[in-house]
């Protein structure tokens, strides 16, 4: 199987400058790959760096070391750590998606319109983007209610839900996920699930954190443990 | 792809002096860190050396606290006072690729009116406030070359209506309007000539929350309908948050970090950004 991202020596230091430059280390020396259509599984301690790794990918935070390879579409081999502000945003549009815990949305902007939104950015019609954002709200069981208000006041796992459908509906050549299901009964965990094996049948690669291990262990191919910021391959 | 790789404005090492300025401000390296005033003859310098790239289609955030040369800024590009040095390029000005800021008075006057469209923080300074909200535009639609009344009044009313000004007020005055309202018409007038570079500067500063919402969407809906390229200036990182993809981070004068939004809100680097993001409410 091909190889679509290599990461190599990863580390990152946070600086607090107020507090006289006290350093803090989010992980060091990560070293995983993964392969085209796999799903990678990382778990451990809440502040054991398990988002930071998933942040570095996607450039929310800026890796201090090391080098994340990814093999694009666009532009063939790249190295995330590296790559420029606008290739980022290129990739995020087009092959890299997020899933956070929490809901970052416009002001007045309807449930519906959120999901809707994440098709029109990628040049979907109006009509068809409707569509698929509705099939994709059904799909995760969002009461039909819900599609045309304002998702501020959704329930923790409504505005999870809400979040997966936006993300789940473009179908991106990568999916980082950060605790898709941390606030999730069985019957909403059941259609994640669903949705995940579904992406993974397309060939969407994914990389997800997980405090559930029940449901990580049924969804993913491989599964790593982060320990005090260093990272190894669970036994299978 | 061509296009999208290119950048639409292009500025270079702007420098902008308030002050005659002497042998020790000239050089910018010899100020004291931290600081955009010249210990010796007491000139400011609002903008040292900026410089960034603004791409079609794309909304670029510059934040920073009261002072910091926001405002400096955005006024030079709109030709409002003269910089000291530096450049500015745009790939769509027919002259080709030539430093705007030293093109003659006639030839920035037409950059303004066909290239550029401004959004004050001060409606008072953008709108003439005795004119009629519908004359305000016209002024924006003659000086980029229209002389049609009944195509400007319908262009107008258009305008209008695309911010939610019911047309029945088109013929009254912006001074009669709320602060709200008095924005939306500056808006509409700023788009009037299509410029494929708005530059708004503080626009949500002092409205209230609902109205804020209402102009943060029709910014969000101007850019993905007519792939304007904007300069969004604001202390509000908030909005900053909701419009921009990418931010740049002045502090007296300097930019002092520049990066994906997220990341800047996430993971500052320097000093003072670390500080504006921990004073979030």
């Amino acid at each position: 199987m091909e190889e679509l991202l290599h990461v190599d020596h990863l580390e990152k230091t946070f600086t607090i400058h107020q507090f006289n430059d006290k350093k803090i280390t989010g992980c060091r020396n990560i070293h995983f790959s993964v392969n085209q259509g796999e799903f990678l599984g990382i778990t451990g301690q809440s502040g054991s760096g398990k988002s930071t790794i998933i942040k570095c990918i996607y450039r929310t935070y800026l890796p201090s070391n090391g080098h994340i390879h990814y093999a694009s579409d666009r532009y063939g081999r790249i190295d995330l750590a590296e790559a420029s502000e606008r290739t980022m945003l290129r990739l995020r549009k087009e092959e890299i998606g997020y899933v956070s815990q929490f809901l970052s949305i416009m002001p007045r902007m309807t449930a519906l319109e959120f999901v809707m939104e994440s098709l029109l950015e990628m040049g979907e019609g109006e009509a068809a983007a409707r569509m698929r954002a509705k099939a994709m709200l059904t799909h995760f069981n969002l009461r039909e209610v819900l599609w045309d208000t304002y998702p501020k006041t959704f329930s923790g796992g409504e505005k999870l839900r809400l979040n997966l459908a936006r993300a789940m509906v473009r179908q991106t050549k990568l999916l980082l996920l950060d605790e898709p299901t941390a606030s999730l009964d069985q019957a909403s965990k059941a259609s994640v699930k669903e949705r995940i094996q579904e992406l993974k049948q397309r060939g969407t690669t994914m990389i997800g954190i997980f405090h559930d291990l029940d449901f990580m262990e049924s969804v993913v191919d491989r599964t790593f443990r982060l320990q005090n910021g260093l990272l190894k391959e669970a036994a299978q | 792809m061509g296009n999208e790789d290119r950048p639409l404005l292009a500025v270079r090492h702007l420098m902008k002096r308030f002050g005659k300025g002497c042998a020790t401000c000239r050089n910018p390296q010899n100020l004291p860190s931290g600081s955009s005033h010249c210990p010796h003859c007491g000139s400011v310098l609002a903008c040292n050396d900026i410089s960034f790239d603004l791409y079609e289609g794309e909304i670029l955030g510059i934040v920073g606290e009261s002072g910091s040369g926001k405002s400096s800024l955005v006024q030079s590009l709109y030709f409002d006072s003269p910089v000291t040095s530096g450049s500015a390029t745009i790939a769509t000005y027919n002259k080709g690729p030539r430093n705007i800021f030293l093109e003659s008075a006639q030839q920035k006057r037409y950059i303004r009116n066909h290239l550029m469209g401004m959004v004050y923080q001060n409606p008072w300074i953008g709108l003439k406030m005795n004119f009629s909200s519908g004359g305000n535009i016209a002024e924006k639609l003659i000086a980029a070359g229209d002389f049609n009344v009944r195509a400007i009044r319908s262009r107008a009313a258009d305008l209008l209506d695309h911010v939610e000004i019911p047309i029945t007020r088109m013929d009254e005055a912006p001074a009669h309007f709320s602060g709200g309202m008095q924005q939306r018409v500056q808006i509409s007038k700023a788009l009037a000539n299509k410029p494929p570079i708005l530059l708004l500067d503080e626009v949500t500063t002092g409205l209230d929350l609902s109205v804020q919402a209402r102009v943060l969407d029709l910014i969000r809906r101007i850019q993905r309908e007519n792939r304007t390229a904007m300069l969004v200036v604001s202390h509000d990182l908030g909005v900053i948050r909701m419009l921009c993809d990418r931010t740049l981070v002045m502090k007296q004068g300097r930019c002092i970090e520049a990066g994906l939004t997220d990341q800047i809100l996430e993971d500052p680097q320097h000093t003072y950004t670390q500080l504006l993001v921990h004073s979030l409410l």
